[in-house]
């Protein structure tokens, strides 16, 4: 393979890993914190990008429709949330998931009534090619990595600055233990979920313009996701970006490889790992969320 | 053998019912075979509390054994229905192992990516051989099978009723066996069963197989139903199709998965008419049966029973 | 030990808990004055830690009541419980392992809005030294005087604590030891504990529980002193 071709399917790979952050980050840390495994993630990311879509078409502005994606994609985590998933804290895990993966089907019934079963196209904001390392990039795809970067930044020093970063993280470990502190962990779990959701609409507005956005786009993206999280290990964010930045690479370098590579060697990478360590790479070990409510 | 009669009674009020709805045998035929594959999801969902979000793969492994069995090699359909069930055997025993031992979620979730790997090698990877979206057609090559010819829809609907009661008897006497009652041990605390011994792994791996094979012989039976096979079957949006109708039957019971196909078809067929947003639908039945129903209609029918004649009818 | 009062502090009458379907407290009263130390015996198992959680607002109630202060809690998220003034110390003795001392203490803080880490620490002036080492390299010890110290903060009115001594070093217990006997000029304690020597040289109060009930209330601080309640257990 010519060092133009890898160069840019790198380039390209790192963009992959920007998505994947982005919308892994909400199951992950949906099940670290709330012990729940929130299947219905990929409807906020398929909003934001629909959202994103109708708003060019209204107003011609590519980052006017993934600034109101994100928004509506918080106020849809935010409604969820409290409509529906504090009914189920503290049940069975495998309830949850199947409490999950209806409202995620709901959302894909909404959408297809709304907007119709046929894909849309999303042309991208700027068609720009600049010069990386003497090979000519997309720059849109270069800003998708900076932005995804930027946002990881931002993430960290929410985790680690903040108090209600800090109580997120504590909740992680024993969130029975911040409610005895007097803390309500309720709200930081709502603020949590807003925030999960919300980056999840920002991955599917960034990424439309890179793909044809229709009903189903979230069920693929649901299970690279999944791999992501699997991989990387539930509950834990910095196996989160090591699995996206792993995934991101197999699936583009792997699929200038070999064509296929790009939708199995996700799925491949993250079988291995399982059979070594059934837990991911960075897994917190899981027990249902321990209230009694 | 005691045990007999409720299969059989079941087996006998669907022939009935063929016979006095003629025009529905069709849909009878459809509900029988789905409902093979919902007691293997059951067994697995009910009994053993493992969730799975990929019995489509199952399915549609049975499926396209059969449909490619009777498309290049043979013309037998006993011989696809054989081939159809060996391949859930070899499924179950090759992903088996790997798979039982992950914890639930995981489980589920691995699950799914292998039905998701397993449309795309059916709908892309060996497209020369499965025809990928334009489907698998075999029906004119079928031959004549021995004391019935299956080929005929109405020999067919025997059939499956034989096949059907089988597997009830099967289940049934599974049920109540000291293995139905370490499967449902294992459900309850997987912990306390190793404690005491027992080897989970090998329990959910012969759960897991059995759910495999159950799943493949519906899908066989699909494809000589329907004399054709599509990627359709096998898709991870259908992996909903089948948890619904275990739960609305009454996850856990021997002949919830009746009740669960029969309520979950019908609706579908009804609602079909009506609405083309299936999943919103689906969607929005399943929450309804989770949060208000949750024993399902066999469930709830088994608690009256058990109330009104005390020991004959025990809820699980 | 503080002078006593007449108004109860906590009072909790037949109170009835189940956990996943299986009844486990059958009943239970206790009381607790203001400026008391309340000790439950009772060997493992015996529901003396449903008791606590259920007066935390950690378990749900079948039945029966739980007043503090006059008020009744019975219903309360845990919380509403610690912003109340009660506070349940467990006894997995786990502090907040990726954070550090300091950021543990912050988030005792947060919620009580009690700044006055020097109130807290000086029960406990080993912390001082440790606000910047990561809690999760902690010693026992050292963990169970952080979850004290956080548990300070907001300077709750009454305490909860599950067997603090469970697990440490003699001369642990014995700073422990002191340090509650100094908490307890100030606020109420209630304590689960199984080392018997402790309680007899600091409980004004002894419950024994036994299956869920409790069969022996001992109030005498003589009989307590010479461990006559231990024959119960």
């Amino acid at each position: 393979m010519d060092k133009e071709l890898l160069l840019s399917a790198i380039v390209f790979g790192f963009s992959i890993s920007a998505i994947l952050l982005l919308v892994s980050f909400g199951i992950s840390i949906g099940f670290g914190l709330m012990r729940i495994i929130n299947m219905e993630q990929m409807i906020y990311y398929t909003f934001g990008a629909y959202i994103t879509y109708t708003t060019i078409t209204v107003f011609g502005s590519f980052w006017l429709g993934l600034a109101c994606g994100v928004v509506v994609s918080g106020i849809l985590g935010f409604i969820v949330e409290r409509v529906l998933l504090k009914r189920v804290y503290g049940q069975e895990l495998m309830f949850t998931m199947v409490v999950t993966f209806s409202v995620f089907l709901i959302g894909i019934g909404v959408i297809q009534y709304v907007w119709g079963l046929a894909p849309k196209p999303v042309s991208s904001p700027t068609e720009i090619m600049i010069p990386i390392f003497g090979v000519s990039m997309p720059l849109y795809r270069v800003l998708v990595i900076g932005i995804a970067a930027l946002v990881y930044i931002l993430l960290q020093l929410l985790l680690n600055k903040t108090i209600i970063g800090k109580a997120l993280r504590a909740g992680i470990e024993d969130a029975e233990k911040v409610q005895g502190l007097g803390i309500n962990i309720y709200k930081i779990i709502t603020f949590t979920f807003v925030v999960a959701s919300g980056l999840a609409g920002l991955g599917g507005a960034l990424n439309a313009p890179l793909i044809m956005i229709g009903p189903y786009m979230g069920f693929d993206m649901l299970l690279f996701a999944f791999v992501t999280v699997i991989l990387g290990g539930l509950g834990s964010i910095k196996g989160t970006l090591v699995s996206a930045l792993i995934l991101g690479q197999v699936i583009s370098v792997g699929g200038t490889i070999w064509s296929p590579l790009s939708y199995l060697a996700p799925f491949l990478v993250m079988f291995f790992v399982i059979l070594i360590k059934p837990t991911g790479l960075y897994g917190v070990a899981g027990k249902a969320f321990g209230f009694e409510e | 053998m005691k045990g007999f009669g409720g299969p059989l009674l079941a087996v006998l009020i669907l022939i009935i019912a063929r016979i006095a709805f003629p025009a529905k045998m069709n849909f009878i035929t459809e509900v029988s075979i789905f409902s093979i594959y919902v007691i293997g999801c059951n067994l697995l969902y009910g009994h053993l509390g493992m969730v799975s979000f990929g019995q489509p793969f199952y399915l549609s492994v049975g499926a396209y054994s059969t449909a490619i069995y009777l498309a290049y090699f043979g013309t037998s359909p006993m011989m696809s229905l054989l081939i159809g069930i060996g391949a859930g055997v070899v499924v179950g025993l090759i992903l088996g192992p790997f798979f039982v031992r992950l914890r639930g979620d995981y489980f589920a979730l691995v699950n799914l990516a292998i039905c998701a790997i397993g449309l795309f090698i059916v709908e892309k990877l060996l497209l020369p051989i499965t025809r990928g979206d334009d489907g698998l057609w075999y029906r004119s090559r079928m031959a004549d099978t021995l004391f019935l010819d299956i080929r005929k829809p109405d020999n067919f609907f025997l059939f499956v009723m034989l096949a059907l009661l089988v597997v009830l008897i099967l289940f049934k006497y599974m049920d109540q066996s000291v293995l139905g009652a370490s499967f449902r041990a294992v459900k309850g605390n997987e912990r306390k069963m190793k404690f005491l011994g027992y080897s989970t792994f090998t329990l959910k791996l012969t759960g897991f197989t059995f759910a495999s094979i159950l799943s493949s012989f519906s899908g066989s039976l699909f494809a000589i139903n329907f004399g054709f096979v599509n990627p359709n079957l096998g898709t991870p949006g259908r992996a909903a199709d089948v948890l619904v109708a275990t739960l609305i039957g009454g996850a856990g019971t021997v002949y919830g998965p009746i009740f669960g196909s029969f309520a979950f078809l019908g609706i579908r067929d009804i609602v079909s008419k009506y609405i083309l947003r299936w999943e919103l639908f689906v969607g929005i039945l399943t929450i309804l049966v989770l949060f208000k129903f949750q024993k399902g209609i066999w469930g709830n029918i088994e608690v009256l029973l058990y109330e009104k004649f005390g020991k004959k009818a025990k809820p699980s | 030990m503080a002078p006593k009062s007449n108004d109860n502090l906590l009072k909790v009458e037949n109170l009835e808990v189940s956990y996943q379907k299986l009844r486990v407290l059958f009943g239970v009263s206790i009381e607790v004055n203001p400026g008391e130390v309340v000790a439950i015996v009772g060997r493992n198992g015996m529901g003396k830690t449903t008791l606590f959680r259920a007066i935390g607002g950690f378990l749900k109630k079948d039945r029966g009541s739980v007043v503090f202060k006059g008020r009744p809690i019975g219903g309360l998220r845990a919380f509403e419980v610690a912003g109340l003034g009660v506070k349940y110390i467990p006894q997995d003795k786990q502090v907040f392992g990726d954070l550090k001392v300091r950021e543990n203490l912050e988030l005792g803080s947060y919620a009580t809005k009690d700044y006055d880490w020097d109130a807290a620490l000086n029960y406990f002036p080993k912390l001082k030294d440790l606000l910047d080492r990561k809690a999760g390299h902690l010693s026992g010890g050292e963990r169970q005087m952080l979850l004290i110290a956080r548990a300070l903060l907001g300077k709750p009115e009454l305490i909860l604590m599950d067997e603090p001594t469970e697990g440490l070093a003699p001369h642990v217990i014995n700073d422990l030891t002191h340090a509650f006997k100094e908490i307890s000029k100030k606020m109420t304690l209630a304590i689960i504990e199984q080392n018997l020597p402790m309680v007899g040289e600091i409980a004004d109060r002894v419950y024994c529980m036994k299956e869920g009930r409790i069969i022996h209330t001992s109030v005498d601080k003589q009989e307590i002193k010479d461990l006559a309640f231990e024959k119960c257990l």
